[in-house]
């Protein structure tokens, strides 16, 4: 299951990442704020989110397992992506030119949710160019939003990420 | 009678068990005290309120990547030389915990994805290096292949930071909770200036704690 923000220009040359909203707002109008609303998930919609055609990690043996989106949140839990949704994605570079990625979580249950984050940082044929980062537990309380955020190590070398979700 | 035929059907038992024990292979014994590995970044099945395996790593990341992300230290034109040790690095939580567990790491991982931009300067050894030094002048060896310097290098910034914790317990279901806040600070050594500071926090609580040592 992956919620996804393409990076414009293939990849992360362009400096700034546009974040691609993959939840139920693809088909609704405008967002318009509205006070005193309590947050209602669709998270099914959130999964049946259209094919991306961007890059993405597939299997030395053709269909031998699903491709995993490259610039996109990965779940790895399934039972996950019936109580959060990916609200937004971001990416951009620091001012050492390292990329620092951000995803904005919502807790879709009356419960707090404890996840666990860690990004992968990949050089243009999709080579990791350093180690995973290190899990980071984020604590998303019930209906409220949560926000993830790592750095890479290495600098113009990083082309492309993959944030991995997972429950505590 | 019913209490002999109890008696002896518990000797039975007795018996039973010592026999399989007996009939046990060393290779059986050594499976069933066998080690296992372990996920360092993961929750291990000893757990308690203080610093753990998974929250150095975890820490130990997140301040190398914010560190080579702040272009005060890793965007100088001179790459600016660092010590990183756990001289100034002070304990003062209720959790016995070895500080060079956090500096020798952060460190060692900063070293390796700095790519040049950060020089570290081995001041823990700053004896073990003069004494080279001194073979190398006095002429007892030759001078090596990278050529002498006046002196050991002087550091620009030095890493400096506490662990301090506040313990609570309830007295009637003996739970105990505990908040651990490990701050880190680069300082200007000339000017004692902080040029870079971060935080790792940990609150956790447990029915029964486990003993750090």
């Amino acid at each position: 299951m992956i919620r996804r923000a393409a990076l414009g220009g293939g990849g992360l040359a362009a400096a700034t990442a546009a974040a691609l909203l993959v939840t139920a707002l693809a088909d609704s109008p405008p967002a318009t704020a509205r006070e005193n609303q309590v947050v209602k998930c669709k998270t099914s919609k959130a999964r049946k989110a259209p094919e991306y055609a961007g890059a993405a990690l597939v299997a030395n043996v053709p269909r031998s397992m699903t491709s995993i989106d490259l610039n996109a949140v990965q779940f790895t839990d399934k039972a996950l992506t019936r109580e959060m949704v990916v609200e937004g994605l971001f990416a951009r570079r620091t001012e050492t030119d390292t990329v620092e990625v951000s995803a904005r979580f919502v807790n879709c249950t009356g419960r707090q949710l404890i996840i666990r984050a860690r990004s992968n940082f990949m050089d243009e044929v999709q080579y990791p160019v350093e180690p995973s980062s290190a899990w980071q537990r984020v604590i998303i309380q019930p209906y409220a939003t949560g926000v993830y955020r790592e750095r890479s190590m290495k600098r113009d070398e990083v082309k492309y990420y993959l944030i991995e979700i997972a429950g505590e | 009678m019913k209490r002999i035929a109890t008696h002896f059907l518990g000797s039975l038992a007795l018996a039973a068990c010592a026999l399989t024990f007996a009939a046990s292979t060393p290779a059986d014994a050594q499976k069933r005290g066998k080690s296992r590995d372990l996920d360092a970044g993961m929750a291990g099945p000893v757990q308690g309120v203080g610093i753990e395996s998974r929250d150095l790593l975890a820490m130990s990341d997140q301040m190398v990547r914010d560190i080579l992300a702040t272009p005060e230290i890793a965007a100088r034109s001179v790459a600016p030389r660092i010590i990183v040790d756990s001289k100034y690095f002070t304990n003062e939580s209720s959790q016995r915990i070895n500080q060079n567990l956090i500096t020798d790491r952060l460190r060692t991982s900063l070293n390796r994805a700095s790519d040049g931009r950060m020089v570290f300067i081995a001041r823990q050894n700053a004896a073990m290096i003069e004494e080279e030094r001194a073979l190398k002048r006095e002429g007892t060896t030759d001078s090596g292949t990278t050529g002498l310097t006046r002196a050991q290098f002087g550091a620009d910034f030095r890493l400096t930071g506490n662990i301090a914790s506040q313990d609570a317990r309830n007295a009637r279901t003996g739970q105990v909770q505990r908040f651990t806040q490990i701050t880190f600070e680069l300082v200007d050594l000339e000017s004692g200036a902080i040029v870079w500071s971060n935080a790792y926090d940990v609150a956790r609580a447990a029915t029964d704690d486990v003993t750090y040592r």
